[in-house]
């Protein structure tokens, strides 16, 4: 298996060393191919290093992590995201995820969590820490006042289920053997919820967080 | 226990009992009459014209002042908690204003009736005058004390600002109408009788003439109480952010060595300074969110094991929902004390007829059937009590799953007995 190249984005410098000193004692599945500070530092060396996975911090002083994926989208439509952040409001979060990062985990993650996380993206798949899949089953699980916009798509029930258990702090694998269904079908699940999430109607999740007093 | 009760008892009725601290700033004699309304709830202005009443009274305000001055504490700015506390100043209220009237009324009438009494027609007019003199505020009184509490506290913010008008009239007419009385009175010569009655003639006068600049005086004193009350709050600001967050950043300095109480103390920090941002400021949690971020945030403190909570629309708090709150508390207490797991989530989730809350943890786990059973020691009394006696006496339940070596998650559902409106209604909010 060759390693997976991951670009670090994080204003704090002591930070992005811890993450890299993790992922090193992974065993050479990661790489850590570049790291940045800054907003434009990071569009620039991402554009130019092409890493498999950037990893970003959703607060940052001049932007953040949505403002580095909307300048990378544009040029290199192909980059993979993986949001990492303290627990930020769901209004931010959710802006990360519908600017196009793959998932959302929080900085309280360990190391072999983090690269299962990273793999999973890499991959193709979809990453929900329990804090953005509460998100979504409050956006989408008819706390809304009227969810009458046909653009925003429904959770099947399955979807509901898969969601409240990663809500309740399950892995993918605890899951999956809870509800009789492969881990790749759970993957399934959560990419599409993810795709959903992406696709819905921008106006009713801000009316949701305004209601939840989250902006 | 009988004793402790009434130790409780003397001790409450001190504290809600006529003790209070005299006041420093703003008194006229001996800060005694401010330092007692300050206490109490009541304008000075009222205490000072009570007394001056009952001091014509056959002398009952001297004697009054003289016990005020035995009840007295000191001045709290010299001698801040070096006495006994004299608890919590009571809010302003015009009713406890009428009270202390009523009462001295009364004190009037009693004395009345004993041969100290200066008489009718010169004591009438001198209550008449002084309650026009306590209407007028002439007396004075510290404007801007009472932040808005109530309805009625707003009434009283009124009386000192717009109708001020209304005040130096109705004040201006008791006075006049006093006067008016003494010229009457048969005792009084014509030629006194004259000047009285001019005097009081002089007294409506002026204040009509002066209302509107009285008006305008009050005006700027309610201006400078909004200024004042706008750096009240910047200091509270200054103070909140010093004993919580300068305090924790000092704690977290001192504990840089040792990492997970870093982060608890961090965690905490976070959490507090969100909920005094962002949150509802009034105390003890009124929704369910909130106080499943209370008590997280408690049990984290207390036991250091962040736990990882996720919240899923909310209610409002009831009864129910309080005895959920305590078992879901005592699930997170004995995850981050016994499981030895890094990190408890807790997941709570408000469907449309029911409230979910899951407590789950990938510590060492433990044998749940013989836990049921509390044995000889006492062990896991927690689980029987605390959780499940807890759930079932609100009609709820909880289950219990705990794999030895893989870890627990305890389950509590509580019922919700509300018709679909309301609880569209107040779910997201």
């Amino acid at each position: 298996m060759t390693a997976i190249g991951v670009f670090l984005v994080d204003d704090h410098a002591l930070f992005r060393s811890g993450v890299k000193a993790e992922l090193a004692g992974l065993g050479g599945t990661i790489d850590v191919v570049g790291e940045a500070g800054t907003v434009a530092d990071a569009v620039r060396l991402i554009l130019q290093r092409r890493p498999d996975v950037t990893i970003v911090d959703v607060h940052m002083p001049d932007g953040g992590g949505r403002a580095i994926i909307a300048a990378v989208v544009g040029e290199w439509p192909e980059a993979v995201f993986l949001a990492l952040s303290v627990s930020d409001s769901a209004e931010d979060v959710v802006a990360v995820i519908r600017a196009g990062a793959r998932g959302y985990v929080t900085k309280t993650i360990d190391a072999e969590s983090l690269g299962d996380a990273i793999r999973r993206v890499h991959d193709g798949d979809a990453v929900f820490s329990p804090r953005l899949a509460g998100f979504v089953l409050d956006a989408f699980s008819g706390h809304l006042p009227s969810p009458s916009d046909p653009e925003l798509d429904q959770l099947t029930p399955r979807e509901q289920e898969v969601m409240r258990l990663i809500a309740r702090g399950y892995t993918y694998k605890e899951a999956a053997n809870t509800i009789h269904l492969s881990v790749k079908t759970i993957e399934t699940h959560v990419s599409a919820v993810l795709r959903k999430l992406q696709l819905s109607n921008r106006h009713e999740l801000t009316a949701w967080a305004n209601q939840r007093r989250l902006l | 226990m009988a004793c402790g009760r009434v130790d409780c008892e003397t001790r409450g009725m001190h504290r809600a009992g006529l003790s209070f601290r005299r006041r420093d700033d703003g008194r006229v004699v001996a800060g005694l009459a401010g330092g007692f309304a300050d206490q109490h709830g009541v304008h000075a202005r009222v205490v000072r014209g009570a007394l001056v009443v009952l001091a014509f009274a056959g002398g009952v305000g001297l004697v009054v002042y003289a016990l005020l001055a035995l009840l007295a504490e000191p001045a709290a700015a010299s001698a801040v908690g070096a006495v006994g506390d004299v608890g919590a100043p009571h809010p302003r209220d015009q009713r406890r204003d009428a009270a202390v009237g009523f009462v001295t009324l009364g004190l009037v009438v009693l004395v009345r009736s004993t041969n100290v009494w200066l008489g009718d027609p010169v004591m009438v007019p001198l209550i008449i005058i002084v309650a026009g003199v306590v209407v007028l505020g002439v007396f004075g009184d510290r404007a801007g004390v009472d932040v808005r509490r109530s309805p009625l506290a707003a009434a009283t913010d009124m009386l000192s600002g717009r109708n001020a008008r209304a005040r130096v009239l109705i004040g201006s007419a008791l006075i006049a109408a006093g006067l008016i009385w003494v010229g009457a009175g048969r005792q009084v010569s014509g030629d006194v009788r004259t000047g009285i009655i001019a005097t009081a003639a002089s007294v409506l006068g002026v204040a009509v003439l002066l209302a509107p600049w009285l008006t305008r005086l009050a005006q700027d004193a309610s201006d400078e109480r909004r200024q004042r009350v706008r750096s009240e709050e910047r200091a509270a600001m200054a103070e909140h952010l010093h004993d919580s967050v300068l305090q924790t950043l000092a704690l977290i300095q001192r504990s840089a060595d040792d990492p997970r109480r870093t982060i608890t103390l961090a965690r905490q920090q976070e959490h507090e300074l969100r909920t005094w941002l962002y949150g509802d400021r009034s105390d003890g949690a009124a929704t369910l969110s909130t106080a499943v971020d209370d008590l997280v945030a408690e049990v984290e403190a207390r036991h250091d094991v962040p736990i990882e909570r996720v919240v899923v629309g909310d209610r409002p708090m009831d009864a129910d929902l309080v005895a959920f709150c305590g078992a879901l508390r005592e699930a997170c207490v004995n995850a981050s004390r016994h499981s030895g797991a890094e990190v408890v989530a807790v997941y709570v989730e408000v469907l449309a007829d029911a409230v979910d809350g899951f407590v789950r943890d990938r510590g060492r786990g433990f044998d749940a059937v013989a836990a049921r059973h509390p044995g000889r020691d006492g062990a896991h009394r927690g689980i029987s009590q605390s959780i499940e006696a807890r759930m079932e006496r609100i009609g709820g339940s909880s289950r219990i799953d705990s794999t030895p070596g893989e870890g627990t998650e305890v389950h509590l559902r509580v019922p919700l007995h509300v018709d679909a409106e309301r609880e569209r209604r107040t779910s997201p909010g």
